[in-house]
C-alpha cells in the first residue's frame, strides 16, 4: 500500500517537475482523445497551448523591467501610493495554469455542471469552459493559502456552482435588454458583479434624474468609441503616468509604447492559447446539448458577450478616467491599474441589463464596483505575488507586490473565508 | 464566390476566447462552402478605429451598426441554436460586399 502511494506521489511530483509548458500539452492531448478528438488534432491542440503559455511568460519578464520602475517613479515622486502594479493576465494565467489541476479543470467543471444538471439545481448548461478557468483561480489562492489542494478544490467547485446558479437569476435579464433569450452567463465575474447591481437597481431607480436618464447609444459611441482603442489609451496612460513620475519625453515614449505593448501582446498569446482549447470546447458542446437537449436550459456564454453590448462599450471607455480617478483618491487603495485597463466592461457586462442599459447608472455603479476590485486586488497581492514567483513569473523591478485589476471576487471570498481558519491574513 | 477572401471581424469583450470560438467554427463553416474567408478577433473596444479594414463584422451580441461595415449578430454560432439562419444570413452579407473594395 505505501508503495502504491509512495509511486503516486513520485509520478505527480514528476509531473510537477514538467513546468507547465511541458504538464499543459501533455494533459490536454489526453483530455482531447477522451474527448474524441484525433490523435493528430489534439496533439497539435495541446502544443499550441504550451506555445500559448510560453510567449505569455516571455511578455511577463519583458514587462517586467518596465512597469516596476514606473509605479516606482509615480509613488516617489507623488506620494501616490500606488506601489503595486496591475499587471492583469501575465499574473492571472502562471498562477492557474501551472497548478497540476488545472489541465482538469474543463472536465471537472463539467462534471459539477452535470451534477447540478442531474440534481436540478441549475438551468444552465455551461458549454463555454472558458467560463471554468476564473474558478480556477479561487483553486489557486485558496490552495495558495492553505498549502491544501482538497480547499483548493471545494473553492473551485463553490465557484462553479454559484456562478451557475447566479446565471440562471440572471438570465432574465439577458433576454429582455441585450435581446438574447435562452442565453445565461455563468460566469464568476459577471455573477458576482450581478449580485452586487441588484441592491443598486432598486436604489438609483429611487435616486431622482438618475432613473430615466437617457442617450442617444448610437451616436455617443461613435462620438468616444475610438478613444477605447487599447492600443491607443494604452500609449497615452502610459506616457501620462511616465510624466507624473518625472520622466523625460524619450523615456515617457519609450514607456507609453511598453504599456500599449502590454494592452496588445498579452492577448495576442491568449488568442494562441485558446486556440488549442476550442476544439474541446466544441467536443464539450456537442457532449452538452445532446445529453441536456431542448429549450428548458439556459445555455451558458462567457460574459464577454455582454461587454459587447453598445451600452456596456459606452460604459467601459467612460470609465477608464474615472478608474484611475477613483486608483488616486480611493483610502486603501495601492493598485496602479494598467494591463486590466482594456476590460473594464467586464464590470458591467451583467449589469448593464439590470439598468435597462442605462449608461449613467452603469457608470455610477462601475466607478463602485472597480474600487471594490481595487481594494480586492491590494488586499490579496501578497499571495497572487507569492503565488506569480513560485509560478516563474518574473517579478517587476524594484517592486515588492504585484496584482490584478480584474481580481476575481470569489477568489477574494473563498480565499478571505479560508483565511478565517488559517490565521486571519492573506 | 472564388478567388476572393473575405476579412472578417469577429467580436467578443476580450478579443481572445468566444470571439475565437466563434471566428473557428464560422471558419469551418465558410471553409465547406467553399467561401475562403480572413478572420481576426477583435476586442469590441478596439473595433471602432479598425472597422473599416474588414468586409463584414461578426460580433457575439447584437452590435450598433455605425461602422460603414455590415455587422451580423453570431452567438448562436457557438450556441448551435440558430446556427444555419445566422450562416446563411453572413453568407448573404458576404454576397452583397463581394464587389466592393
Amino acid at each position: 500500500m505505501n508503495a502504491i502511494a509512495n509511486a503516486i506521489s513520485v509520478f505527480f511530483g514528476w509531473i510537477n517537475s514538467l513546468g507547465a509548458t511541458v504538464m499543459l500539452p501533455i494533459a490536454l492531448f489526453l483530455i482531447g482523445i477522451a474527448f474524441g478528438l484525433k490523435p493528430a488534432q489534439s496533439f497539435v491542440n495541446g502544443l499550441k497551448v504550451g506555445i500559448g503559455f510560453y510567449g505569455l511568460n516571455l511578455m511577463t519578464g519583458a514587462i517586467a523591467g518596465t512597469v516596476g520602475p514606473l509605479a516606482n517613479a509615480l509613488v516617489e515622486r507623488t506620494g501616490l501610493s500606488l506601489s503595486i502594479p496591475d499587471v492583469g493576465v501575465a499574473l492571472h494565467f502562471p498562477i492557474t495554469f501551472s497548478l497540476t489541476a488545472a489541465a482538469f479543470m474543463i472536465p471537472l467543471g463539467i462534471l459539477v455542471n452535470v451534477v447540478m444538471l442531474t440534481f436540478k439545481l441549475t438551468k444552465t448548461v455551461d458549454i463555454d469552459v472558458w467560463n471554468f478557468w476564473p474558478s480556477m483561480f479561487s483553486w489557486a489562492c485558496v490552495q495558495g493559502l492553505t498549502g491544501n489542494a482538497f480547499f483548493g478544490f471545494l473553492a473551485f467547485v463553490f465557484t462553479v456552482a454559484i456562478s451557475l446558479v447566479l446565471g440562471d437569476m440572471q438570465a432574465k435579464y439577458i433576454e429582455k435588454y441585450y435581446n438574447m433569450p435562452g442565453i445565461s452567463f455563468p460566469h464568476p465575474f459577471s455573477s458576482f458583479f450581478g449580485l452586487i447591481a441588484w441592491p443598486f437597481m432598486w436604489l438609483f431607480d429611487r435616486i431622482p434624474g438618475i432613473k430615466d436618464w437617457n442617450v442617444d447609444i448610437e451616436s455617443l459611441q461613435k462620438k468616444i468609441g475610438p478613444l477605447g482603442n487599447s492600443t491607443v489609451f494604452g500609449l497615452v496612460i502610459g506616457v501620462g503616468i511616465s510624466f507624473l513620475g518625472g520622466y523625460d519625453v524619450i523615456k515617457a515614449l519609450q514607456t507609453g509604447v511598453v504599456v500599449a505593448a502590454i494592452l496588445l501582446l498579452l492577448p495576442e498569446m491568449l488568442k494562441v492559447l485558446m486556440s488549442g482549447l476550442f476544439p474541446i470546447s466544441e467536443a464539450a458542446r456537442k457532449w452538452l446539448t445532446q445529453k441536456f437537449p431542448g429549450r428548458e436550459f439556459y445555455i451558458g456564454l462567457d460574459c464577454a458577450v455582454g461587454v459587447a453590448q453598445p451600452s456596456a462599450v459606452i460604459v467601459a471607455v467612460l470609465l477608464i478616467p474615472i478608474t484611475l480617478l477613483m486608483a488616486t483618491i480611493l483610502p486603501g487603495n495601492k493598485l496602479l491599474p494598467l494591463a486590466d485597463l482594456a476590460y473594464l466592461g467586464f464590470w458591467v457586462a451583467m449589469p448593464m441589463a439590470q439598468f435597462k442599459n442605462n449608461i449613467l447608472k452603469g457608470v455610477l455603479f462601475g466607478a463602485i464596483a472597480i474600487s471594490v476590485s481595487m481594494l480586492m486586488a491590494t488586499s490579496i497581492a501578497p499571495l497572487v505575488t507569492r503565488l506569480g514567483v513560485e509560478a516563474g513569473s518574473a517579478l517587476p523591478e524594484g517592486v515588492s507586490q504585484v496584482s490584478m485589476l480584474t481580481i476575481y471576487p470569489w477568489a477574494w471570498v473563498t480565499t478571505k473565508f479560508a483565511s478565517l481558519f488559517t490565521g486571519g491574513i492573506f | 464566390m472564388e478567388n476572393r477572401i473575405f476579412k472578417i471581424a469577429s467580436v467578443c469583450g476580450a478579443g481572445y476566447a468566444t470571439s475565437g470560438w466563434i471566428a473557428a467554427r464560422l471558419g469551418d463553416a465558410l471553409k465547406e462552402r467553399n467561401i475562403d474567408a480572413d478572420i481576426s478577433e477583435v476586442k469590441v473596444v478596439d473595433l471602432a478605429l479598425v472597422a473599416e479594414n474588414y468586409d463584414l463584422i461578426v460580433s457575439a451580441s447584437e452590435l450598433s451598426d455605425i461602422y460603414n461595415v455590415p455587422v451580423v449578430a453570431s452567438s448562436s454560432i457557438i450556441t448551435g441554436i440558430g446556427f444555419d439562419e445566422t450562416l446563411e444570413k453572413i453568407i448573404k452579407k458576404l454576397e452583397e460586399v463581394k464587389d466592393k473594395k
